[in-house]
């Protein structure tokens, strides 16, 4: 029979599950949410951060880390979207409070131990180029840099809602808190940031 | 700015929507080849065959064009044979890729010394339990294995030699590191037999998923190793032999001094050459000639060279013996005392040609290897389990797809040619385990309940319905429990309008005397949804004695907070982890199924080094065994050692940690870290 292909687009959460656990055996459905989920993820770390360079690094740890974690998925009642999200947001917080984000895994080093790339790219000129693209959201790098100084919990908050779209119920599914606690943190956080003006 | 200027502003803010599909790619690739996937690659040889994607796809496009093309090669006919020649099997592979015909029957010669009475493949209390096997006689490769004194275990890439009894005197004695992994072992008086397959290491799989941009790899064969060792001396293991052959491991059998190993290689094609099997006695590695390669007129989506090497684990002297046919990707296997039947499935189009299995005979007698017939039947087979072979005809259970799943029993002549049809048991059902013996098949279907049926296999011609048993739940694994009764492990079951969900594990006990009615003695359900145990796929993982009473199985126990959840939601609510060890019952026939006591190797649950990943912990309990009156629950952290009647305590034996290191929280998981809803809203 070969080959499977499943379409992501209008897949149920029970489908996804089963996907997931498929994923802990089988590379190709890992791959499959991989391809789902990396540009939601790294958009998400991306606009968190403002920072090419660190969004690929956090977006890197985090697939290794579902990845390492995959079998934990299976006991938490939530999207697997939301625990992607869960994870990266994690990983965001973690550069804000450290000086140097340290990650633990680097496609660098990862080429040293034997890897390669199946078509090796420029990761040099794809970061100038897409640094290019970057600067053209001026509205949006001034809003993100009042936010970034807000604590991790109030950016966070704002960033699920605003830039990623998510609804209150989504982000109390990827945060863990209660609906009504995130009400009141995202009232708190847009008080903070208007505070900041 | 005002609050609701504020609001609306990030509301209609445009955000960058920036891709990094260089990144993208490099990080996909990086997660594919890495080692969490590494390791736990199973034979799948869809996975396997992804490097050469592109050159088996050319041969089975080229197959396919030439199959409704006249100049079509094919062979075969009555004979079984050999290819003549390189060209030949060349021309074969080529022109019969994708072509689905079987012309290749067997001349049926008879089954040598066809037995009247069956044999349970139960431990008969020698002093110490074996590895639980399916046919009396032929012992399967595990990763522990005893003898009554020593036991010896595979863990990652090693082999341990460890002095088991009597237990105060417990201790590691030797210690072999191997390269590869550690597939499994057998022992054999002084001889310890070793599996071991090297995977190569490179990133397979973007190949698969980017079909729009082919990126073009050489294939690397995995290599399969059998490993001789005299350990006369235990502490002091003797490498004495070494055969390796090109490949992925399939599975082994050891029958009396003989071990048998079935190894796959895909066939593919580079520079408009096809590649031949190769196999390594000694030093020097030997490509197999076309003209000692059987071939049958059957054809997959794939062709696999698949070699059964036999050794005779006692004597050195003995030249190893192999046969290799080329056959399509075998998926399960099934060894009498003196037949190898290997199966692969037959994909159907699905439009009145459904999926089939063929099946193909190997006589074996010592050395002596000899492909002896093929044929095929309607639908799948699930497992090792749902074949056998008794007083001449080989038996099997398949499910069938069509519009709606059943379920069939078949029996078949030494030529494998169908004499005996049961069909169209369960409609809308699917096998979930089988179970033959003797005269009998046990089946166990299931959709929302577990039927279990008995089925009368005394005329080979005519089998026959005679009863069956509708529980809730399931079995996904039968073990006879003596001649008239079975032990059944599965899921609970509850049930929910057109679904029913799993709840924990369940151990059943069926008395079958009565074959038009067999009845439910006693079950015993572990955990919540969410409980698991290795029995469930792996037989090998099931500890049962008779005349002990006694009954261990490991299990990894989840439990669901009744207070998380309203009362209709707990029938889906995953239960956590809260336990993982061996779960020990007694067992009576009368008395049914009772929790003896539970052997945990897990002694601090907060200690993430030992509980926190309960899937692949080192100190997960996967086998257990006996030795006199001593229980050893083995993890790949320890052995520990217990008194069998009233599970006290004894010893343990620290076993030497892999290269397993516990992964660290995640910084900010837990949920205290910030501060809770009530200090939130009431202000600072």
């Amino acid at each position: 029979m070969g080959y499977v292909y499943f379409s992501l687009a209008n897949m149920d959460l029970s489908e996804e599950r089963k996907l997931v656990r498929q994923a802990q055996k089988a590379p190709d459905a890992f791959a499959k949410l991989y391809d789902q989920y990396y540009p939601k993820i790294f958009g998400y770390a991306l606009r968190r951060t403002a920072n090419l360079e660190v969004a690929q690094d956090i977006t890197s740890e985090t697939f290794f880390k579902a990845l390492k974690k995959l079998w934990q998925f299976h006991w938490r009642n939530i999207s697997f979207s939301s625990w992607l999200y869960k994870i990266a947001s994690n990983e965001v917080n973690q550069y804000f409070r450290k000086a140097a984000y340290r990650k633990s895994v680097s496609l660098e080093e990862l080429q040293e131990e034997g890897f390669e790339p199946a078509s090796p790219y420029d990761p040099e000129s794809e970061l100038i180029e897409a640094q290019e693209k970057l600067k053209q959201h001026q509205d949006f790098l001034e809003i993100q840099a009042k936010i970034a100084r807000l604590p991790t919990k109030y950016q966070e908050v704002i960033a699920l809602r605003f830039f990623e779209q998510k609804q209150i119920i989504e982000i109390a599914e990827i945060l863990g808190k209660r609906e009504g606690t995130i009400k009141s943190l995202l009232h708190r956080a847009l008080e903070k940031l208007r505070e900041t003006d | 700015m005002k609050y609701e200027d504020l609001m609306k502003k990030l509301e209609n803010l445009k955000t960058p929507e920036i891709e990094l599909a260089g990144h993208k790619r490099a990080l996909r690739m990086a997660l594919l080849s890495s080692r969490y996937f590494r390791k736990r690659i199973s034979i799948d040889w869809a996975k396997m065959l992804a490097p050469v994607a592109a050159t088996v796809l050319l041969i089975a496009v080229a197959g396919f064009f030439a199959a409704i093309q006249p100049s079509l090669v094919h062979f075969g006919g009555n004979q079984i044979d050999k290819f003549a020649s390189y060209q030949q099997l060349r021309d074969f592979v080529k022109g019969n890729a994708q072509y689905v015909g079987f012309l290749w029957k067997g001349s049926a010669p008879s089954v040598s010394g066809g037995r009247e009475t069956y044999d349970l493949a139960v431990v008969t209390s020698e002093g110490y339990s074996t590895t639980n096997i399916q046919v009396a006689g032929v012992d399967e490769v595990d990763i522990v294995k005893t003898d009554g004194e020593y036991i010896y275990l595979a863990s990652g890439n090693k082999t341990l030699i460890v002095k088991a009894y009597p237990p105060e005197q417990a201790q590691i004695l030797s210690q072999i590191e191997l390269e590869g992994t550690v597939i499994g072992i057998f022992i054999n008086h002084d001889r310890l037999v070793v599996i071991e397959e090297k995977v190569p290491y490179y990133p397979y799989y973007d190949v698969r998923w980017e079909t729009e941009e082919k990126i073009y790899m050489p294939y690397i064969s995995p290599k399969t190793f059998i490993k001789v060792y005299d350990v006369s001396d235990r502490a002091n293991p003797q490498l004495q032999r070494e055969i390796s052959a090109n490949g992925q491991y399939v599975s082994s059998r050891m029958i009396g001094d003989y071990a048998y190993v079935v190894v796959n290689e895909p066939v593919y094609e580079q520079d408009n050459e096809v590649n031949l099997p190769k196999i390594c006695v000694g030093v020097e590695p030997k490509e197999i000639p076309a003209t000692e390669i059987y071939y049958s007129d059957v054809s997959d989506r794939y062709y696999m060279y698949t070699t059964i090497i036999a050794i005779n684990t006692q004597n050195d002297g003995e030249e190893p013996a192999y046969e290799t046919i080329l056959l399509g990707a075998s998926s399960n296997l099934y060894v009498s005392l003196n037949n190898i039947y290997l199966t692969f499935p037959v994909w159907g189009t699905g439009v009145g040609d459904f999926d089939k299995t063929s099946i193909h005979r190997i006589e074996i007698n010592g050395a002596q290897i000899e492909p002896a017939a093929s044929g095929e039947v309607p639908g799948m087979v699930l497992s090792q389990f749902s074949m056998d072979e008794y007083d001449g005809y080989f038996r099997v259970a398949t499910t069938t797809h069509a519009l709606t799943t059943q379920n069939n029993v078949y029996i078949l002549d030494t030529g494998l040619n169908i004499v005996g049809v049961l069909e169209g048991l369960a409609s809308g059902e699917t096998i979930y385990s089988a179970r033959f013996m003797g005269d009998r098949c046990y089946l166990v279907t299931f959709r929302q309940v577990d039927p279990l049926f008995v089925i009368d296999l005394s005329n080979p011609s005519y089998p026959e319905e005679l009863g069956y048993l509708k529980i809730t739940g399931y079995s996904s694994y039968l073990h006879p429990y003596d001649e008239n009764h079975l032990i059944g492990i599965g899921k609970e079951t509850t049930e929910q309008g057109e679904f029913a969900w799993y709840q924990g594990v369940k151990i059943a006990l069926f008395d079958v005397s009565n074959v038009s009615q067999p009845t439910l003695i006693d079950t015993e359900v572990i955990g919540h949804r969410g409980t698991e145990s290795p029995v469930l796929w792996d037989h090998k993982a099931f500890l049962f004695d008779k005349s002990r009473n006694l009954l261990v199985i490991p299990i990894l126990e989840a439990k669901v907070d009744t207070t998380k959840y309203s009362e209709q939601d707990l029938v889906w609510a995953y239960g956590e982890p809260v336990w993982q060890g061996a779960y020990v019952f007694n067992i009576y026939l009368d008395a049914g199924i009772g929790e003896k006591g539970k052997i945990t190797h897990i002694e601090n649950i907060a200690d993430p080094e030992q509980a926190y990943q309960y899937f692949w912990s080192p100190f997960v309990v996967t086998r257990s065994l006996y030795i006199d009156d001593v229980l050893y629950t083995i993890s790949d952290a320890k052995i520990k050692m217990n008194n069998l009647e009233n599970l006290e305590y004894i010893n343990e034996v620290e076993l030497p940690s892999s290269d397993w290191v516990p992964y660290e929280y995640l910084p900010g998981e837990s949920r205290s870290e910030e501060p809770s809803a009530g200090a939130e809203s009431g202000g600072k």
